[in-house]
């Protein structure tokens, strides 16, 4: 029998895609997310992990980010 | 309306079409306050700006029972009148009188009191005729835009961008200043310059109210100082695009809402389900 799940479908690039499976790994968010890996830049996840997601990736990219100008 | 520094209360059927045109909104019993749209809005360009909001009125107009050709022959006829001759409101009916009192509140025509019997088209008004065309011409020439632009607003550029991501205006108005530091950090104001800092932090916080990083890039284009203009591009590359990824660092991921099917019993029941499905998804062949 076909297996039907409803998610949502994430395409971002290949490094962001390692993140997020990292975040699965260490169930940063609670509990495990992803439901299927699709290929590189492809991953189909839970729906209800979206906005908590966006505030990790958001985290990652402070964290990435230095102050470049000087006051 | 804007800009003036006497800060008058706007009347109750400006407040209306405010609400109405996206750009505020307010909760049950609590003061309006702006939307995203709203701040896209305060952005724009003069004459941008203002055919919105006629555009808006236009709509409105006909639901408060004013009759719109009226209006529009009006409002043509006011576009291509001269600037500093008087005309008379003879003739005018009541409709028009009402739309006439709301122009006095937009700024578009001047009366010297609520009663009185002629009145004159202002700067702002001649510009709404020829403000489409300038709006279009300014992004693609750099030396005719700053004449072009002048005539509505009364300051030419004013903003000097440099690329070490300063942002010096020249100007004493608090309108300005306010527009300059909603994507902006304030550094320093002086009586006639006001200095700012566009930072990852700024920038961002202007993303999450909902502007645009080209509306940005617009705004400080169209409101370049004319030393700004002699160079080309106008505005430092390395602004334009730091202000460009800071935005799209916010977008590494998209999100698509699907549904997921998987282990057919048969390829052929796989093909047709490939074949049915119009929308681009991803399949894999494992």
């Amino acid at each position: 029998m076909v297996n039907v799940h409803k998610g949502v479908l994430v395409e971002c690039d290949a490094a962001m895609k390692q993140f997020l499976l990292y975040l699965d790994e260490t169930m940063a968010l609670g509990k495990k997310f992803i439901l299927k890996d699709l290929d590189d830049t492809h991953l189909f996840i839970l729906a209800e992990v979206v906005q908590t997601l966006q505030e990790r990736v958001g985290e990652l990219m402070d964290q990435n980010s230095f102050p470049i100008t000087q006051k | 309306m804007v800009g003036s520094p006497s800060a008058r209360a706007v009347s109750q059927d400006l407040a209306q079409l405010l609400v109405q045109a996206g750009l505020m909104k307010s909760e049950a019993g609590e003061a309006p306050y702006i939307t995203s749209a709203g701040f896209q809005f305060l952005l724009l360009d003069t004459a941008s700006q203002l055919w919105y909001f006629t555009l808006q009125y236009l709509k409105t107009a006909q639901s408060r029972g004013m009759d719109l050709v009226e209006i529009l022959s009006f409002l043509f006829q006011l576009s291509f009148s001269t600037l500093g001759r008087d005309y008379s409101v003879e003739g005018m009916s009541e409709s028009l009188l009402t739309f006439l009192q709301h122009l006095r509140e937009f700024g578009l025509v001047f009366q010297r009191k609520r009663k009185s019997r002629r009145y004159y088209p202002t700067r702002l008004a001649i510009t709404l005729a020829a403000g489409v065309t300038t709006s279009s011409s300014s992004l693609s020439s750099s030396s005719s835009s700053n004449l072009a632009s002048t005539p509505g607003t009364g300051d030419a550029g004013f903003i000097v961008v440099e690329t070490n991501y300063r942002i010096y205006a020249y100007t004493n108005s608090e309108l300005q200043t306010a527009l300059v530091a909603l994507f902006s950090e304030m550094l320093y104001r002086f009586p006639n310059v006001v200095v700012a800092q566009v930072t990852r932090e700024s920038v961002q916080q202007a993303i999450a109210n909902g502007i645009t990083a080209q509306q940005i890039i617009h705004f400080l284009r169209t409101r370049a100082h004319p030393v700004m203009l002699k160079q080309t591009p106008v505005l430092p590359p390395t602004i334009t695009d730091q202000i460009r990824l800071w935005e799209l660092e916010r977008d590494r991921l998209q999100f698509t809402e699907g549904v997921l099917y998987n282990q057919f019993l048969s390829q052929a029941d796989f093909e047709v389900l490939r074949d049915r499905a119009q929308v681009g998804f991803c399949f894999l062949t494992k």
